[in-house]
Order: structure tokens, then sequence, then C-alpha cells
């Protein structure tokens, strides 16, 4: 049996696991308190099994999205609606458009179905792969890319009806 | 969503949005990864600790003949291997007449057995040397000899001042 100190250390290089945690962790629950909350508690129960880490059953990233998806599962029954930062009040210019923009997206992101969101959360936000999150989520690699295909297109569309709410919304001001 | 000569692509949107997680948060969480890796140096202080009990063991091992045990096994086997490889015995030259196998290593007389080849006959021998036993006569009193077990190595001083080979009759 292989001691524990000379086995691979999953949290060896832990900047990069972070940030791809909180990403997965915000585009679930919104970005906030509540992601560094949950971001932090994955971190802490990793920490605490690091020991039953076993590479040959995935890379670290994996392991750890595996904890944080049993967290935001937690955290979504004692929910409260999707929260998100506030905007920037001094943004101006293309800031600004940038800020506007992130709200847009993760208000329409807080209209998807959970598994739509858990799908995109995994792609775009812990920036895995359709074969690692055929792994995480039990189902074949593609009816992963055929349910991110889908997520996308709903969030498309949920985008457009965002955009003309945004310019009636202009035109009333006007 | 369209904006004119901006399409909103979702999917570059979606990755240049990427929520990223305040620096204060990202010190925190390194600081108490950083604070939890003392229970590898308490991992790596018992592997040396495994280590140093099973080196203890193999001392007192060695102290009680053990590996002495060990080594005499080792021989007694390869003595064994070739016997069953090299038999003893008369073999044939190319003439057809017996030859005699020649003197063996170690062979004082040239001999064919285990012990001339210098294989020990026990484990306490490959531990400590061959003994021998002589009969020492003291030198004011050569009629009061008593028998000895010494080290092969002081036999010849023995002989020198007056003991003599084999147990004193």
């Amino acid at each position: 049996m292989t001691p524990s100190f000379l086995r691979r250390d999953p949290l060896a290089n832990p900047e990069v696991l972070i940030q791809r945690v909180y990403a997965y962790v915000a585009y679930r629950i919104g970005a906030g308190p509540d992601a560094e909350d949950v971001t932090s508690d994955v971190f802490e129960r990793a920490l605490r099994y690091r020991d039953r880490y076993d590479p040959s059953r995935g890379e670290p990233l994996a392991w750890l999205i595996g904890i944080a998806r049993r967290r935001v599962g937690g955290a979504l029954v004692a929910s409260r609606p999707l929260s998100s930062e506030p905007p920037d009040a001094t943004a101006s210019g293309s800031l600004e458009e940038a800020t506007v923009r992130r709200l847009t997206l993760a208000q329409a992101l807080a209209t998807l179905a959970q598994r739509d969101r858990e799908l995109i959360a995994l792609r775009y936000g812990a920036d895995l792969t359709a074969a690692q999150i055929a792994c995480i989520v039990g189902a074949r690699t593609n009816a992963v890319e055929v349910g991110l295909h889908r997520a996308l297109g709903r969030l498309r569309a949920e985008l457009g009806d965002e955009e003309d709410a945004m310019v009636t919304r202009k035109a009333v001001r006007s | 969503m369209q904006r004119g000569s901006d399409p909103f692509d979702v999917e570059r949107e979606l990755r240049s949005s990427r929520p990223t997680a305040r620096p204060e948060l990202t010190r925190a969480i390194v600081a108490r990864i950083q604070k939890d890796s003392r229970p590898s140096r308490v991992g790596m202080l018992r592997f040396a600790f495994a280590c140093g009990l099973t080196a203890a063991m193999l001392l007192a091992l060695a102290g009680f003949g053990g590996l002495g045990d060990i080594a005499s096994a080792a021989k007694v086997t390869a003595s064994t291997i070739e016997k069953a490889v090299n038999p003893p015995g008369p073999s044939k030259g190319k003439s057809g007449a017996s030859v005699e196998p020649g003197p063996r290593l170690n062979a004082p007389g040239g001999g064919g057995s285990n012990s001339d080849v210098g294989l020990s006959s026990s484990a306490s021998a490959d531990q400590y040397g061959e003994q021998v036993i002589i009969c020492h006569r003291p030198p004011g009193n050569p009629d009061n000899g008593h028998t000895l077990i010494i080290d092969e190595a002081a036999v010849a001083t023995r002989l020198a001042h007056g003991d003599t080979l084999g147990a004193c009759e």
C-alpha cells in the first residue's frame, strides 16, 4: 500500500482549481457571497478527504467538481433566488456594457432548468470537456454534447427575449 | 440575441464572463491548504519510524543468528542446485576412459564433500566461523589437560603452546 504522502496530492496547484470551482458554483447559484461560501466548503471537504482521492478515477478538478455538485445541490435546496453581484455604479463606456452583458447573461441563466444550468456550468464554468462531464454526470459523451447544444439554444432564446425587453425599456425611457 | 453588427456570441460570452473568485478568497483557501499540509509530514515521520523499526528488528535478528540461518539456507540451496546440475562422480573423457574430478575450490585434500568446498555445516558456523575442539595442556602440568572449543583462527597459536587437536582422553 502506498503511503498517503507519496500519493499524488489533488490540491498541489490550488489557485487554478479554486477559480474553476468558483466559476462552476457561480454559474450554478450566482456569483457572490453564497458562491464563495460553497467554494470554501468544497475545499474544506477536499482537505478532509484528500487521502481518498484516487487519480485513476479522474483529474483533481473532476473530483472537486463532484464535491461541488453535492454542495450546490444542498445550497439550492435551502436556496434563495439566483443572486448576482450588483453592477458597478461608476462603470462607464465599454465597462458598463460588459457589466450589463454579464448581468443579462446571469439573468438568462437563472431562467434555465437546473439540468441545463448544470451542463453550462460544467462546460463553461469549470471548463471541462464533454467527455469529462459525461464521467461526472454518468451519461454518454454524445448525450452531453446534445444536452449542451440544447441548453445553449434555450439560453440564446432567453437572451433574445431579454434583449427585446431591454430595447423596449430604453424606448419607454426615451 | 443579435445586436446588429455586434452579435451576442453566447459561448464566447459564457467564457469571457466566467466568474472569478476574489483574490482574498483565493488567498484564504490557499493558506488553509498550506496549513493542512502538516499531516503529510506526520505521514513521513510514521514511514521513517516504520523503516527504523524494521532496521532495529533486523539487527536484533542478526544478533541471534537469524541472518546466519538465512545465509546458511542460501548456501545449502546453492549447493543442492550445484549437485543436481553437476553431480559428483566419474565421467567419461573423449577417449572413453574414466576421468576423476579435479580438486575443488578451498578443498585441502582435493575431496568432493560440501565441507571441502568451504560450505559450513551449521548456521552458527556461518555466523561466527568454524569452531575447533582441542585439548589444552597447561605448561606446568601437561597431564591435567582439559577439552576446549575454540575459534579456528586461534588453533595455530594453541598448538604452538603444546595443545593438541581433539578432545582430551
